[in-house]
């Protein structure tokens, strides 16, 4: 085992352009939820370099999430103490937030910090006719909330990912949609977990891979060309 | 015997709000409180609704339609009040989620028996459900040729007594034939000859008939179960379009999907699911659009129609 020592993160690095594409999830089982969470997940994965997502099936997250056929997964599915147990099992710990006054603020800054996942968020499900003109709500008139994953906050904007929103369409080529922050705003509020937020952090520091030292069992020989005093390779 | 939900609040709290919270939190995030009725001085009773939302992507717009469904009454929370406390007794979670599957497999019930009113023409054309139907396409043609057959005649195949006596009280049931001295002869409801329609026509009006009016007695007597497959694929596609109350264009594999939710217990493998779905796209109650499937433009009038009716929904 190496030594464990702060890891190095490297969201800030990645442009709005990298992370398109990067989150493959679209809904499942009629549910936005656990496509969100996939996809906090992934980006998890993507900033801590660990594997959570690795072999994990949208049937598995399901049945994590204590999901049942026919209706959606519990509000409270990842305050659960499983959830993070077999979070913890990779270094990572999940946290949320609900009703906070500076909600806004803490999300904000969360999209720029390079130590915490990008936020999962319950927003109203009017939300996706605001920011597309083709989707279509139907039958009868009640609340219901919906769960994206907020990527970036900046100039006034909200860009973040919808699992509904099928990337696999060519129509819908792109996998992040952006919206002016005060509309985000509005459909966040006035869903039926009000500023509710969901978060990944690593609590256990990355370990740095060291290079295995010559001469050990297991490890090669020095090569011909330091054998022969010649320094490091060309 | 499956333990009940138990909660005891303290009197300063809402007992309704706390039901509303443990069960979107605790069970579903769709299940919501519904009507509530005092039931005598010191309970009242709290119902609570499935407000769930279908999400429907249709393959040639690239559209979402989120259809929003309401299930009333999957579950009754009994409150009582103590001196000091609420005492909140309900159902079991099971229950609740046995009751969501029931109330839509009623649903799915419903939309079948308008699929039946709107596309039985449609359906009898398919060979596999001819096949199924020529025991009662025989007597007819035997009926129309020759006035009446002796039910000796009938005994005489191969189908068992019961089978015969299930096959003469369904035409019966229907007004196609009668018993008249040992014989079946042509009913009150039995169509007379006309010259603008071929007798093929005139027989598959009839069995359409038989198999609008009489498909649970020949699903269930007769075991005529060949059709069965058709008939909840085709009411896989039109119960899609009617939660988006658009004739959607649905991807192939989201209506494998759908088919799969709708009927859970009717897997069956890769190769027979090929084989139905392309004998329902044979039959023009679905047609193939591009990527994805589509309703027949008057099948899927008739049947949006014929739903709202069952299900009770008032028109647009």
């Amino acid at each position: 085992m190496g030594k464990i020592v702060p890891g190095v993160a490297t969201k800030s690095a990645l442009t709005p352009d990298e992370w398109r594409g990067r989150f493959k999830v679209v809904y499942q089982e009629d549910q936005c939820f656990p496509g969100a969470f996939f996809a906090l997940l992934t980006s998890a994965d993507l900033l801590f370099d660990t594997k959570v997502t690795r072999g994990l099936s949208m049937g598995d997250l399901n049945k994590k999430l204590g999901y049942r056929k026919g209706a959606a997964t519990p509000a409270e599915a990842l305050e659960k103490r499983a959830i993070k147990r077999w979070l913890g099992v990779f270094g990572l710990d999940v946290q949320w937030e609900r009703e906070s006054p500076k909600s806004f603020d803490n999300l904000e800054a969360s999209t720029k910090r390079d130590d915490v996942s990008f936020s999962l968020t319950e927003v109203d499900l009017h939300f996706v006719t605001d920011y597309d003109s083709k989707a279509k709500i139907k039958g009868p008139d009640f609340s219901t909330d919906h769960a994206i994953v907020v990527l970036k906050i900046a100039n006034g904007q909200v860009e973040f990912f919808d699992p509904t929103f099928n990337p696999a369409l060519p129509s819908n080529a792109g996998t992040m949609q952006a919206l002016f922050t005060p509309q985000f705003v509005k459909r966040w509020s006035r869903c039926m977990d009000p500023y509710y937020r969901v978060w990944v952090t690593r609590v256990i520091p990355l370990p740095v891979r060291r290079m295995p030292r010559e001469g050990l069992r297991g490890v090669p020989p020095l090569s011909r060309w330091r054998q022969k005093g010649r320094g490091v390779p060309p | 015997m499956k333990a009940e939900t138990h909660l005891t609040l303290p009197r300063e709290e809402d007992p309704t709000e706390a039901i509303a919270r443990f069960v979107r939190g605790k069970w579903s995030s769709d299940f919501v409180v519904g009507r509530t009725r005092s039931m005598n001085q010191y309970e009242r009773e709290v119902s609570v609704d499935a407000h769930r939302v279908d999400l429907i992507q249709d393959a040639a717009t690239g559209g979402r339609v989120f259809a929003r469904e309401v299930v009333p009454d999957i579950a009754k929370f009994v409150v009582t009040t103590r001196p000091k406390q609420w005492l909140i007794m309900g159902p079991p979670p099971q229950q609740a989620f046995e009751n969501l599957r029931h109330q839509t497999s009623r649903l799915v019930r419903k939309s079948e028996r308008a699929l039946l009113g709107a596309a039985h023409t449609e359906m009898v054309r398919i060979p596999v459900v001819q096949m199924a139907l020529s025991p009662i396409r025989s007597i007819l043609v035997y009926l129309e040729e020759r006035g009446s057959l002796p039910l000796a005649e009938l005994h005489k195949t191969r189908k068992s007594p019961d089978q015969v006596a299930n096959y003469v009280s369904l035409l019966q049931q229907i007004g196609y034939a009668r018993r008249e001295n040992g014989s079946l002869v042509p009913g009150s409801g039995f169509p007379t000859g006309s010259s603008d329609r071929t007798p093929t026509e005139v027989y598959d009006a009839m069995l359409a008939r038989v198999m609008q009016e009489n498909y649970e007695f020949l699903q269930q007597v007769l075991k005529l179960t060949q059709m069965v497959g058709y008939l909840r694929w085709s009411n896989s596609y039109y119960l899609t379009a009617f939660s988006a109350q658009d004739r959607v264009n649905l991807p192939i594999l989201d209506w494998e999907r759908r088919h799969d939710g709708y009927y859970p217990s009717g897997h069956r493998s890769a190769l027979e699911k090929i084989g139905q779905l392309q004998r329902v796209l044979d039959s023009g109650i679905v047609v193939k659009q591009g990527r994805g499937v589509e309703g027949d433009p008057e099948i899927t009038e008739r049947f949006f129609e014929l739903a709202r009716a069952e299900m009770d929904i008032p028109s647009p």
